[in-house]
């Protein structure tokens, strides 16, 4: 795939996540930023004359600022052009009840994933949401 | 019947009615004893748990940052980058979370004295102030105080809210400009409001409801270092005092807490 955006304020996550990624050898590239309001702007930056529509999102809950329900607020916004295929969000650990019901009502979360991610995960998507692909 | 036989009547209906009032109140009586030992041995088994918990927990994480230590010490350099830096991201999240269980620690309240005194704030600011010296000294940070009230409080309490409050101000300064705290008091309906007004960044309206709760933050941490406990703790104080804690803030000028003591 072309991309894959990390989103996570720890920077050792992000590192640990990427390099990961980079294991499984998935993507052509990996972006990881450390806030929202950063992925809203990598998202909306055109490159190359197109927005760089990630093939995949992983997405941090709890993060200062901006959360990752309200980043998935302001990511519906967005056109459709802006957006990636698909929206993963990742967990530390497992939902809440209160949690469970919000992520069920919204649309764009494709799935949800424990982090720190692991080659098994990663491997365990491509084949679940990407087999076309491979 | 004689007029005194439906008197008597009147007056034997009345007894009995107070007698069963007498016994409904006897009975919410007991019910709420045994709600309240319910409650202050779930709260002692918090209390217990929380302190072994952290006191656990402490050990294994200094023994981690220990030995990362001695790695550092004696083998940076002779691995290669990326061991360097796996050794920086050790370091930091170990002392990241050696400070959440201390904060913790601090926010349950455990091994503090809990004895309610006459305690003069004045001198819990002075205290205060000469304990942050090096901080206020590197901020060029200005607090000042006139004329605070003395009031019957726990001493530790109070002076960790007035200390959270006051390195608050300090942290969440604006760049470039020193950070001036005014501290003051005034009298109102049987209780003491406290206010410490800062120069600072401000809060923005949209974040006002949910600074008090615990484990929130504004801020990533490489922008402003913290645990997401203070205010929270400072809440839980004020409210230990029969009191309560809000705010009022403009972004950009800085923001005011007000927090009150029952007298």
């Amino acid at each position: 795939m072309n991309c894959i955006l990390l989103i996570d304020d720890d920077e050792p996550t992000n590192f640990l996540n990427e390099l990961v990624i980079k294991q499984v050898d998935c993507a052509e590239k990996t972006v990881a930023v450390q806030s929202g309001q950063a992925a809203l702007d990598f998202l909306k930056e055109r490159i190359n004359g197109g927005y760089p529509q990630p093939a995949l999102i992983f997405l941090d809950i709890n993060m200062p600022v901006m959360n990752g329900w309200e980043f998935l607020e302001e990511y519906k916004k967005l056109d459709s052009d802006q957006k990636a295929k698909m929206v993963m969000v990742m967990l530390t650990i497992s939902l809440n009840p209160d949690d469970k019901d919000k992520a069920d009502t919204i649309d764009a979360i494709d799935d949800f994933v424990n982090k720190p991610l692991t080659a098994e995960i990663v491997n365990e998507i491509l084949n679940k949401h990407f087999a076309d692909r491979l | 019947m004689s007029e005194l036989d439906k008197y008597k009547r009147k007056l034997q209906k009345a007894e009995q009615k107070v007698r069963i009032l007498e016994e409904m109140i006897e009975m919410r009586t007991r019910e709420l004893y045994s709600a309240n030992v319910v409650l202050e041995r779930t709260n002692t088994e918090l209390e217990q748990f929380a302190y072994v918990a952290s006191h656990d927990l402490q050990e294994p994480l200094r023994t981690v940052s220990n030995f990362v230590e001695l790695l550092d010490k004696q083998y940076k350099g002779q691995l290669d980058e990326n061991a360097d830096r796996y050794l920086r991201y050790i370091n930091a999240s170990t002392s990241r979370m050696q400070t959440l269980i201390k904060g913790l620690l601090d926010f349950s309240g455990i091994g503090r004295n809990k004895e309610l005194t006459t305690v003069d704030c004045n001198a819990v600011i002075g205290n205060i102030i000469a304990d942050m010296d090096s901080l206020i000294k590197e901020h060029k940070a200005q607090i000042n105080y006139t004329n605070l009230p003395s009031v019957t409080a726990y001493e530790t309490y109070l002076r960790q809210l007035f200390q959270n409050l006051i390195s608050n101000g300090i942290k969440f300064s604006k760049p470039s400009i020193a950070p001036e705290i005014h501290i003051s008091a005034i009298q109102q309906n049987g209780k003491w409001e406290f206010s410490v007004q800062d120069n600072g960044i401000g809060i923005d309206p949209k974040h006002h409801d949910r600074i008090f709760a615990i484990f929130q933050r504004l801020h990533n941490k490489d922008e402003y270092e913290g645990t997401g406990i203070g205010l929270a703790h400072c809440k839980k104080i004020a409210e230990l005092h029969g009191g309560d804690i809000r705010m009022e803030s403009t972004p950009d000028k800085g923001s005011t807490f007000y927090f009150t003591i029952s007298n």
